[in-house]
Order: structure tokens, then sequence, then C-alpha cells
């Protein structure tokens, strides 16, 4: 190939449940150092396209990861290309933070974090760094709160050093603080060089850090390009059925959905 | 921090010992009280004819029993608690060795198998890996207390009933003797014949669980989390049903069903390795093994008219057990913590 491939590319991506679409043709090429938010209503399939993006919900069509088949990848080496958050934080056994975040070291072949090679350590204490989370490195993680949680389970994904990460609605039930700092560590995540897909409801947040919008309506991708070019007054009655307050503040857009008529 | 991890690090062989002196005791202990100088000269070949008799042909092969059987229950039950992220599973209480020894009463009454042929392990794995399989089934894929603890007692049930038809349909008296060994488990009167049909199973169930450590970690996160990071969710399900089936099968074949050994173990380990579902398994497959050498040895020692079964001593001591671990579960679910 002489073009140089695109880090991941969509090209008529489809997924069905039980028979019934829930995505359908979805198509598109994104590059390195970007932070897509990808957007829509509730049961739009937003976290069904990000779940096949990640090869983890089974799809037709077609999804290359620096020109290689998703299909095709091995199981480690797709962990190692893409790091993927899930919704809700969940932790089913107390274990330490730092255990948690040197998960983030699996798919590399860490064993036990008991035994850390210096490498992997330094990894994982620059994730905690990252996510403000040195602090309670030692804790249990089911004994934080969901902020902290929050920052803890972000830190996990980053210690992969995949290039490219998906994250699932990694801002929800958060305070104003944490969604700011969360969607801020994913922007410094994309500029240190990864793709970084993010699925959030906070348009407003969307609208000011991501580089691109990738909106999503009844499983199709209806927009997509520069936030303030997409999430228009008429986007949002389309898509969402609201009047919206769409403003600037400071140079920076400002979304606030105002009536449902 | 480092108080914390040298006591991790000193867990294993701590716990390993322990086995070894309970191994040892075991040996000493029984109608005829042994001095350690006289085990070991037995062990070594030398010494007394009728000593060593009785250590190499009647109390070895039951220590021997005793620590894979108790050590292989304690694996199976960490390893059940990591696949389902639930402190409650259990082989036991999943119906596993109610449904080995339903599938080996059966070959038996069949008269497919005799009591010390191939066929009846093989009979009992097979069992308790359809039990294992139903239930996991069933359960699902994020399988609630409830779910797993119903779908249990129903599977045992059935199980418990099939064994009961059984004897019921018993030709004779002793036929239905011959039944209800399998529900007292026991280790009395082993042989090396026994060691011999049931090591080759329970050592690679062994091998087989304990190389699904790093997958247990993972999945502390959820299975799509786990999924993410390159564990194989649904053959990881497999390979572990077929392994505690291997395990609990071949176990329940030469001792019938002794149960709670895998509820207690891992239960007693977790917070001694930071819960961590990876780092639990050896050291529950240990205490396993001391639980088992030890409630072999106190059934020797306890004094009764008849010998009291060892299964009967952990279910009498495990029953309890699992209530006060339902309250403490029903405490932490009512405080919300999830």
């Amino acid at each position: 190939m002489s073009e140089v491939a695109h880090l991941l590319v969509a090209d008529g991506v489809g997924v069905a449940y039980g028979g019934c679409p829930v995505v359908t043709d979805a198509g598109f090429r994104l590059d390195a150092g970007r932070l897509v938010a990808l957007v829509g209503p509730n049961g739009a399939g937003k976290t069904t396209l990000l779940r096949a993006l990640g090869g983890l919900a089974p799809s037709t069509g077609r999804i290359t990861v620096a020109g290689t088949d998703l299909a095709q990848l091995p199981p480690r080496e797709r962990a190692r290309r893409i790091a993927f958050l899930p919704q809700g934080h969940v932790v089913h056994w107390p274990l330490s933070a730092r255990d948690v975040v040197a998960l983030g070291r699996y798919p590399h072949g860490l064993a036990d974090p008991s035994r850390m090679g210096e490498r992997d350590a330094a990894i994982v204490d620059a994730a905690l760094a990252r996510t403000d989370a040195s602090a309670f490195a030692g804790r249990q993680v089911t004994t934080l709160s969901g902020g902290e949680r929050a920052r803890v389970m972000l830190a996990r994904v980053l210690a992969v050093e995949a290039p490219i990460l998906l994250a699932d609605e990694p801002t929800a039930a958060l305070d104003p603080r944490h969604q700011i700092g969360i969607m801020a560590a994913l922007r410094e995540e994309a500029r240190r060089g990864a793709l970084v897909i993010a699925v959030t409801h906070d348009l407003g947040l969307a609208a000011r850090m991501a580089d691109e919008v990738m909106v999503i309506d009844r499983g199709r991708i209806v927009a997509r390009g520069e936030p303030r070019a997409v999430l228009t007054p008429q986007l949002m009655r389309d898509v969402y059925g609201v009047d919206a307050l769409v403003t600037e503040h400071a140079g920076e857009p400002v979304i606030v959905p105002w009536t449902a008529p | 921090m480092t108080m914390t991890s040298l006591a991790r690090r000193g867990l294993v062989p701590g716990l390993a010992l322990l086995v070894a002196v309970l191994a040892i005791a075991s040996l000493a202990a029984g109608p005829v009280r042994l001095a350690p100088s006289d085990i070991v000269a037995a062990l070594l070949g030398r010494g007394d004819d009728a000593i060593r008799t009785i250590v190499t042909e009647i109390r070895l092969p039951r220590a021997i029993l005793a620590v894979a059987i108790g050590g292989i229950l304690g694996l199976s039950g960490a390893a059940m608690q990591g696949l389902l992220r639930n402190p409650l599973a259990a082989p036991s209480l999943f119906g596993a060795p109610q449904s080995a020894a339903f599938a080996a009463v059966a070959t038996i009454s069949l008269g497919l198998n005799d009591a010390l042929s191939w066929g009846l392990p093989v009979a009992a794995i097979a069992g308790a890996f359809l039990s294992v399989f139903v239930l996991v089934a069933v359960a699902g894929r994020n399988a609630s207390l409830l779910l797993l603890i119903l779908s249990g007692l129903a599977i045992s049930s059935l199980a418990g009933a099939g064994t009961a038809l059984a004897m019921n349909l018993a030709p004779n008296p002793f036929a239905a003797l011959e039944i209800a060994f399998w529900l007292l488990g026991s280790l009395e009167d082993r042989s090396m014949r026994h060691v011999a049909l049931a090591l080759p199973f329970i050592i690679p169930a062994a091998l087989i669980l304990y190389m699904q450590r790093g997958a247990f970690r993972a999945l502390s996160l959820g299975e799509e989390a786990a999924e993410s990071l390159g564990v194989g969710v649904s053959r990881l399900r497999l390979v572990v049903i077929t392994g505690v089936a291997l395990g609990v099968g071949a176990a329940v074949s030469v001792a019938g069903t002794i149960a709670f050994i895998g509820l207690v173990a891992p239960h007693l380990m977790r917070p001694l390795v930071g819960y961590d579902p990876a780092r639990l398994l050896v050291p529950s497959a240990l205490t396993g093994a001391a639980l088992l050498l030890a409630a072999d040895i106190a059934v020797r020692i306890i004094p009764a008219t008849t010998n009291i079964k060892v299964g009967v001593l952990t279910a009498t001591i495990g029953v309890p057990f699992f209530l006060w671990l339902i309250v403490r579960e029903r405490r932490s679910l009512a405080g919300g913590v999830a």
C-alpha cells in the first residue's frame, strides 16, 4: 500500500441483535491524535457501535486498525491496540487501585501485578499520575468515591498504552469537576497521539473538548464533523427532539438543551 | 505495606508447612498411634513390618487422597468464585458433587461399572460437568446471587432425587448401603488403587484451573472489560467448567461427596491475598488440603461407637458457615454495596 493507512476505518459496519438491526451501514475513517465524541439519543446504538469497534460485538462489514482487519487480530494483539473503558466502572472484588490499573498491562503479558517489572511499574504510575489518582493508589477501589473510581478506571485503560482508546460514557454520574477532569484527560491522551472515541450525553462538554462530533440516530451516523458545525439547533431538534440554546462563551461553544416541545 | 507483602510472601510456604505437618499427623493418628520416627522409618522402607504396612498401605493412601481431594476442592471453589465473581460460588452448592455421585451410582446400579474401574471416575466427571454446565448456562452471563443459589439448589435436588431413586430401586440392602457410601464422603479403607484412579484426573484439573489465574483477575472488571483485555470469556467459562468437573468428579468417584471445603477455603484466604482472585488459587488449594486432612484426623480421634464419616463432619461445620456467609452477604447487599 503506497497510501498511509488510516488508524481506524469502518466500512459498511452493521450490528444486529436477534435479527433486529441496532447499527446500520456505519462508515468513517479516523486518524491518530483526535478526540471524537460519539453522541446520540438513548438507544441510538452508540454503545453497540463502540463495542463493534472494540471487537467486542459481532458485526458485519469491515473494520480495520492501521490497515489490519480487526477480525483477523488475535485477542491479545487486539487488546494491545484498542483499550476499552466500559460503562459503570464495575469492580467485583475490593482490589487495590494500583492492582486495577496494573490490569492494563495484562495484554502485554503481565501475569502478576505484585511482580511487576520496572517498565510496567513506571507505566502504571504514570497512568495514575495522569488521572490524578496517585494519592489513593494503595486503597481498595470499593472504598473510593464515584469520581475517584472513575479516575482509577481511566488510568487502567491509559496503562494499556493502546493507539486507540474507546470510552463508553466515561463521565456518567460524575460531578462537574470530575466530568471536566475526565474529558480533559481524554483530550490530553489524544494530544499525545492516540485516537480517542468517547460516548457521551454531555453535549456542552463534547462541543468544547472534542475535535470531532459523530452523531448517531436510530443506528445510523447522521452527522459528523467539527462540533460547532454539527451541533446546531436544527440537529438538536431533529435528533434529540429538544429546542436548545446554542451560543458562545469566551470563544467556546455552549449548548444548553432548553425545552422539549 | 511491607508488612502485608511480607505476610503475603510467607503465606504459601506457611500453608505448605501446615499441610506437611497435618499429613504426618494423619499418618500417626488411628487405632495404633505411631511416633514420627516410626513413620519416617516406615516411609523409607525400614522398621517393623506391621508398622510399615499400616503406614504405607492404610494411612498413606488416605493422607494422599486428603491432600489431593482437599486441594482440588479448595482450588475449584476459588476458580468458580473467580469465574462467577461471587464469594458464594462453590461446586458443592451447585450440585456438582451430588451430580457426580448420582452418575457414579447410576452406572453401578445399571451394572455398567464396578467400584474400582476407570469407568467410574469418567461417569462421575461427566455428571459433574453436566451439572456445572447447566448451572452456568441457566445463571447466565451476569450471574446474580439469587439465580446461582436457586439453580444450584434445583440441580442438587434433582441429583439427590436421582440417587434416592437408585436407592429405592436397589435390589438388596447391600446395594442400598453401597449407594449410601456416595452420600457420606469418606477416606476410610482407601488403597493406592484409589490414588491411582483419582490423581490422573485431579492433577491435570489443578493445572488447568491454575493456568487461568490471570484471566480471573481480569474478570474482576466484568466480562466486557476482561474481553477487551484479550480474555476469551466464553472459552474461559468452558475451560473452568471442565477443570472443576475433572477435579470434583474424580474426587467423588473415590471418596464420595465431601461438601463445603470449596466454599470455606477460599473465603478464609481471600482477605490474606488482598482479595485478588488470582493470588487466591494456591492458598485456597493448600487450605482445602489442610482442612480435609484435619477433618480426616478428627473423625479418627472423636470418640464414637461407629466411625463418623469425614463428609458428614465437613457438612456439619460447613452448613453453619454457609449460613453465616449468607447473613453477611445480606448485610452488605442491604448496605447497597455492589
